[in-house]
């Protein structure tokens, strides 16, 4: 077999083993985060630039947008036990959700661009203090346990 | 000729290793480091704006934070990082602060009932608490206690209440016997409570159950020795 030859079916041997990893790897980027268990009025989810319908039940992932109309609110709860709620005109962008439900360990990050936000936080936080986060266009929230809420009023900013 | 050979070899060991940083949990940086760099980039977008900016520094106060009490009337803390002020920790119920454009905190005490008033729709879609029960059963069976077989009626409505419940109900055993035994007896006592629960309606594609044998007691004992507080079935409702 000439040299070129092993080269090239060593190149498709990596190429299928890059590809094994991304699959294996995959549960963890794009699992399910969260259930939406709460949705009144015009409630919408984005995800990988697509528009989907959010009613009750559906599956919140890492990466999704949340945006609520003018008559809408969505509530979701996560699969540390953190509780998440936006009222009317919100967007709500859920960065980041991993959680070991054996250790509780995890990292949440989530970012309100616009609207009101309440949150109840879970066992994430619960297991490392900050480990939730929330953003809003000009602050940081490092959660420490607790329960509040958030608004951030764009009508000056659009 | 020999194949697989060495760079191959190789690449499998670079690739499982970068498999097994998934999920990214062990290596993660200090949160307060990384939030300091994000905050810098909020400035960065912010000072990009140019007039934009001119409008929100004029305007004060158009984002909010309120720290409120916790169900159970305790509180906790949030801390409130932005780029204009130094860090602000709320620990007190319905400590707040706002938050102008420029990223300067603004520390107050808000008023409850406007609290309620203002975040009225947002907290009324807060999702019903998760929360859980135990049931207990009789030695070396699959059978509730009658005080427990009692409670299934109380435990069934609340889950009966919850839209979309997520449950996963988890048996466990005392010590009396083999391991092979209680791992087979506990996840027993398991499917006994899904079929509980699924004869009353709770569709069966909500609920996952698991056995965990004798590993878990809630009271340590002797090996062998029965312990009616261990023979138990935890259900999970989320």
């Amino acid at each position: 077999m000439s040299k070129s030859l092993i080269i090239q079916r060593n190149v498709l041997t990596f190429g299928f083993l890059l590809l094994l990893c991304a699959i294996v790897a995959m549960p963890a980027l794009a699992g399910e985060a969260g259930r939406i268990k709460v949705s009144k009025g015009e409630v919408q989810i984005e995800r990988d630039g697509k528009r989907l319908p959010a009613p009750v039940g559906a599956m919140i992932h890492a990466r999704d947008t949340v945006k609520t109309g003018p008559n809408g609110s969505v509530g979701i709860t996560f699969q540390d036990n953190s509780l998440l709620s936006a009222g009317p005109n919100s967007e709500l962008v859920i960065e980041r959700f991993v959680f070991d439900s054996t250790t509780h360990k995890g990292e949440f990050d989530t970012a309100l661009k616009k609207g009101t936000l309440a949150v109840v936080s879970g066992k994430i936080v619960k297991q490392s203090p900050e480990a939730m986060r929330v953003k809003t266009p000009a602050a940081i929230m490092g959660v420490r346990g607790t329960e509040f809420v958030v608004k951030v009023d764009d009508s000056v900013t659009k | 000729m020999r194949f697989p050979n060495a760079p191959v070899i190789l690449a499998l060991g670079l690739i499982l290793g970068a498999c097994a940083q998934h999920p990214p949990l062990g290596n993660a940086p200090h949160p307060i480091e990384r939030e300091a760099v994000r905050t810098g980039d909020h400035s960065g977008i912010r000072t990009d704006e140019g007039e934009a900016i001119h409008t929100v520094r004029s305007r004060a106060g158009n984002e909010l934070v309120v720290l409120l009490p916790k169900a159970n009337g305790s509180v906790g803390a949030v801390v409130v990082r932005s780029t204009g002020s130094r860090p602000l920790v709320l620990n007190k119920p319905y400590a707040a602060a706002r938050i102008d454009g420029a990223g300067r905190l603004q520390p107050s005490t808000y008023d409850a009932d406007l609290a309620k008033k203002e975040f009225s729709a947002t907290l009324t879609a807060l999702p019903v608490r998760p929360v859980s029960f135990l049931l207990y059963f009789l030695e070396g069976s699959d059978e509730p206690t009658p005080e427990s077989e009692r409670k299934v009626e109380r435990i069934f409505a609340d889950i009966a209440e919850r839209p979309y419940p997520e449950i996963l109900v988890i048996g466990h055993a005392d010590a009396v016997g083999t391991m092979q035994y209680n791992d087979q007896l506990s996840l027993l006592r398991a499917q006994r409570v899904r079929e509980d629960l699924t004869r009353r309606g709770v569709p069966g594609k909500y609920i996952a159950i698991a056995g965990r044998g004798k590993r878990e007691p809630v009271v340590r004992t002797a090996a062998d020795a029965p312990e009616p507080m261990n023979r138990r079935v935890e259900i999970i409702v989320r």
